[in-house]
């Protein structure tokens, strides 16, 4: 075998050898015919015919050489490369159709491996699941004594743990500044089996109420935030305010629970925290091995079960839910964007492929003529394959080259679109695996292809009747399958087209729905007070308030209101409602709780439908009032008027219905508006650190931003000020994954049409280049141009209505998919099939006139001539 | 390598050449294709076009060993030996021969 490959580097002394070896054998027939007596002259031509065709003997002995065939391998790649150059304008095409194709498939199909099938960096990812509650419409995460009763009563789990994410109000060497984390139990990184890479992780007497605070770090953190000191153990850094010992350092891959999660403290709930009814705590849990996920919520349902008997108040209507870690930790919606972008690509990319065997058999008629006169002279059909494959591989192997390039930008950029929407985007990185594949397929696709154009050849077999005259054959079964392959391009047009037509027109409506409130000029930010220093509820409501109050008084501010979420982009404050004077079946109503300062109502521009706002008093905190939002006048009171009513949530004490507020978005403009209780900010309850400032000023944020600072730091030098933006900005941040996800999808609908119209284009023009000599016949006998323009363009149109026929009937069974998949796609009516429908008639009209058209001006003398 | 499209045949001229070559040592290809015509009276023609590819397929078989040497006639050409790889080749060529043989003749006789 070595031998052989060798001879690859030796090839020409192969060739000189066999040339020698067939000398010499004439030689010695030349010998013999002179030996029975013929002339030199004619010894020689008389060997010469009875040695036969040399050139084929050589060839053939060639072949029973290997290493020829890699020398013809060689051969072939080097004219397929002139063939392809000979062609440029084929070539690039299809080498970019190709790339295009593959690559945006490969980055679509990164990200996806990236973000949603790898499993998670823990040991043995499948035994770790997240156990949420569930109630009617809600799953929330655990209340702390729910936590205790779940982690003692399961026998399900290994070990448990919970977590809750938090941001911490960070001072290194600079500024105040902000750093997500989250707050965790020991069991927490037990489950996970994370091992820090220096110091140890949290003790138990650290879990305890009035423990010296400890922090875990996350190694990119140190190196970045701390400059990678090595005596970071011994130190304490400034966290809320408070000097904070960093008792371990974790390995930059763990993640969790989100991949900006760059630290971490004790869980030590306090006061309202310690609540059955305050559901903060996220619980992860690692089974026992041979243990399933149905097992562990059979198990956990048993507990929760007993827990709605012994507590109704707090727990009626609640379930256990056990998920898969990873299924919880994936965003559904992004999955699901994900693989609509997928499912389009796709089909994108069969659509480039039929493109790319059009073009391939069209040129493969055209060189028929090529073709034939080789296999007249010898060639075998293998041999021809051979040529066949060699030109469609290379191709192939240039669009992979191309794909790769693509893919690799189209990774960055769907990351740098996605940005901080993608859980895990710091884990995308490309998968050689997939290259690997993505190269094997696109081999197996040339091959096909090769073969594909190769099944046409077969019926010239006895082609050399076409080199005789007959120039251009009227190849009718390659202009078939050209037909066919068009007629596809144009079903995936249409169905493309019309999906991204529902997701366009649902965008639409999203980006003008009413959100409730006045959402021009209002400007907003998120700020934070220590939480070292506030150690309950209403103090951090009060001082909330108190800046409200200085900020409105700012020269450009209209109004100012602080409130403890940011209306339409955030939620999760939510618990039961119970109203006085009803039976306990009322018990169970959900609601989410938000604390306002003074104007915020009027600050916003949410009209009161009736009662009143809140008095002063109320406001100062020393009466309780509460103002609902419609929906849960709605559904709590009916027909009946609430103002006056009393009701409580979180405490026995009860609370008046002062006024009923009109609806808003508030938990994303996608949301329907669900129930809500405004309650006076020092009515505030927990501790939490992060507030939204809203304020309302005709002046450019940068002009009045330096002066809203410095009132908050007059109130609270420690506060943290962030995420300053306009309000329309939040509401664009809530749709921009929509926003993304169409505008993919619109670029993919406009390639689709754009390819379907250049395969009709290019099929057209094929066939009127190979019925030119009918048509100048028809038209020497009189046809008309208009004549001869209907002739063309009647292959056109009705290619055109078939795939547009095709297309239509496929959206019927698919439009219910396309309803399941794509969250966002609006009602597939009939208008819209209609705008679908013009617009590719207009695209293939214009793209069955030019061919049309040059049929139509045919000169027949000229033509005939030609011919 | 892939296989020739008619083994039989293909197999038939490989058993001569092998059967020349182990009664005469060493020959170049066109006394092969001598003395084969000559051991069957002139009966069959072994074509250039066959006699070359199998001479270096079976060299590449390592059934055969080829070197560049003169000829009695001061000619220079290619001489090829048989392997003991080619003479274990040789006898089972014959013995399936046989059996073909034997097998077509029964056929004949009582077919």
């Amino acid at each position: 075998m070595f031998e052989r490959l060798w001879n690859v580097f030796r090839h020409r002394r192969v060739e000189d050898e066999i040339r020698q070896e067939m000398e010499s054998h004439m030689a010695f027939l030349e010998e013999d015919e002179r030996a029975q007596g013929a002339d030199a002259q004619s010894a020689r031509r008389n060997a010469r015919l009875r040695f036969g065709n040399d050139s084929v003997y050589r060839e053939q002995t060639r072949e029973a050489n290997l290493t020829m065939w890699l020398d013809d391998l060689l051969r072939d790649g080097k004219f397929a490369c002139r063939q392809l150059l000979r062609n440029p304008g084929f070539a690039v095409a299809g080498v970019l159709v190709l790339g295009l194709g593959i690559g945006v498939n490969a980055a679509i199909f990164t990200v996806i491996e990236s973000v949603i099938l790898r499993p998670l960096a823990v040991p043995e990812p499948d035994r770790v699941v997240s156990v949420l509650e569930k109630t009617t419409g809600f799953e929330t995460p655990e209340s702390w004594p729910d936590l205790l009763d779940l982690q003692a009563g399961n026998r399900v789990f290994e070990s448990s743990g919970a977590f809750t994410k938090t941001g911490f109000i960070f001072r290194g060497t600079g500024e105040a500044r902000m750093i997500q984390g989250s707050s965790a139990t020991p069991g927490y990184f037990t489950t996970l089996r994370v091992r820090p890479i220096a110091g140890r992780l949290f003790d138990a007497a650290e879990t305890r109420e009035g423990a010296n605070p400890v922090a875990l770090i996350r190694e990119d953190f140190w190196r970045g935030a701390l400059d990678a000191d090595p005596e970071i153990l011994q130190k304490t850094i400034l966290l809320d305010g408070r000097a904070t010992q960093v008792v371990g350092i974790l390995p930059a891959q763990f993640r969790f629970p989100a991949s900006e999660s760059v630290i971490w403290t004790p869980i030590i709930p306090q006061g309202p925290a310690k609540n059955r009814g305050y559901h903060a705590f996220s619980m992860v849990g690692r089974l026992k091995p041979g243990v399933t996920l149905t097992q562990a919520q059979t198990d956990l349902e048993i507990i929760m079960q007993r827990l709605q008997r012994d507590y109704p108040d707090q727990n009626k209507g609640r379930d256990a839910k056990v998920l898969g870690f990873q299924d919880w930790s994936m965003d559904k919606q992004l999955r699901d964007r994900l693989v609509v972008l997928q499912i389009a690509s796709l089909a994108l990319f069969l659509m480039a492929c039929a493109n790319i065997s059009s073009l391939l058999v069209a040129r493969h008629s055209l060189r028929r003529h090529e073709f034939d006169i080789r296999m007249a002279l010898g060639s075998s059909r293998w041999r021809l394959a051979r040529q066949h494959l060699t030109e469609s591989l290379l191709l192939a192997g240039a669009g992979c080259l191309a794909a790769v390039g693509l893919a690799a930008a189209g990774v960055h950029f769907l990351v740098r679109l996605y940005g901080d929407e993608m859980p895990r985007a710091a884990e995308i990185s490309p998968d050689w695996r997939l290259v690997g594949a993505v190269i094997a397929i696109t081999l197996v696709g040339a091959i096909a292809m090769g073969l594909a154009t190769l099944l046409h050849s077969r019926h010239s077999a006895a082609g050399v009747a076409t080199i005789a005259g007959n120039r251009v054959s009227a190849d009718r079964s390659g202009v078939w399958t050209r037909k066919l392959l068009v007629v596809f391009q144009l079903t995936c047009a249409v169905v493309l087209l019309t999906a991204t037509a529902s997701v366009l027109k649902s965008f639409w409506q999203l980006l003008h729905v009413d959100v409730g409130f006045d959402r021009g000029r209002l400007l907003t930010m998120r700020v934070s007070v220590p939480p070292g220093k506030y150690h309950n509820g209403p103090e951090v409501g009060a001082t909330l308030a108190k800046m409200a109050a200085r900020v409105s008084g700012v020269p450009g501010v209209r109004e100012a209101a602080a409130i403890n979420m940011m209306p339409v982009s955030e939620w999760g404050f939510n618990g039961n409602v119970n109203v006085e004077g009803r039976p306990d079946d009322h018990r169970g109503f959900f609601a989410e709780y938000r604390w306002v300062t003074k104007d915020y109502l009027r600050a916003m521009g949410i009209p009161l439908v009736r009662g009143r706002q809140f008095l002063p008093e109320e406001m100062a905190g020393t009466q309780k009032a509460a103002i609902i939002n419609e929906t849960m006048a709605r559904d709590l009171w009916g027909g009946s008027d609430p103002i006056g009513a009393h009701i409580n949530m979180f405490s026995p004490e009860w609370i008046t219905v002062v006024g009923i507020a009109r609806d808003v978005r508030q938990s994303g403009v996608t949301e329907p508006a669900s129930a809500e209780v405004f309650m006076p900010a020092p009515n505030f309850v927990v501790p939490f650190p992060n507030w939204s400032l809203l304020v309302r000023s005709d002046l450019p944020a940068a002009s009045i931003m330096p002066a809203i600072r410095r009132e908050i730091a007059a109130e609270e030098r420690e506060a943290a000020v962030d995420r300053v933006m306009s309000m329309e900005d939040v509401i664009a941040g809530t749709v921009s994954a929509q926003r993304i996800v169409t505008g993919l999808l619109a670029c993919f609908a406009g390639l689709a049409v754009l390819l379907a119209s250049v395969g009709l284009y290019s099929v057209l023009t094929f066939t009127v280049a190979a019925r030119l000599p009918e048509l100048a016949i028809r038209a020497a006998l009189g046809s008309t141009p208009r004549a001869l323009l209907a002739l063309v363009g009647r292959e056109g149109v009705v290619l055109v209505a078939a795939g547009l026929a095709i297309g239509i009937a496929a959206m019927v069974p698919l439009e219910g998919v396309v309803k399941k998949y794509v969250l966002d796609a609006a009602e597939l009516s009939a208008a819209l099939y209609a705008a679908v429908f013009a617009v590719l008639l207009v695209v293939g009209v214009v793209a069955v006139i030019l061919p049309a058209l040059r049929a139509a001006r045919i000169d027949p003398i000229r033509t005939l001539r030609g011919e | 390598m892939a296989k020739h499209q008619n083994d039989r045949l293909q197999g038939t001229l490989d058993l001569l050449i092998l059967k020349v070559l182990a009664r005469s040592g060493s020959l170049h290809g066109y006394a092969i294709a001598q003395r084969i015509q000559q051991a069957t009276e002139g009966y069959l023609r072994i074509e250039e076009g066959s006699l070359y590819p199998a001479l270096h397929r079976m060299t590449n078989d390592k059934w055969l060993l080829a070197r560049w040497s003169t000829s009695d006639s001061k000619r220079k050409a290619r001489f090829y030996t048989i392997t003991a790889e080619g003479r274990r080749q040789l006898e089972e060529e014959e013995r399936n021969w046989a059996e073909l043989t034997a097998a077509v003749s029964k056929a004949l006789q009582f077919a």
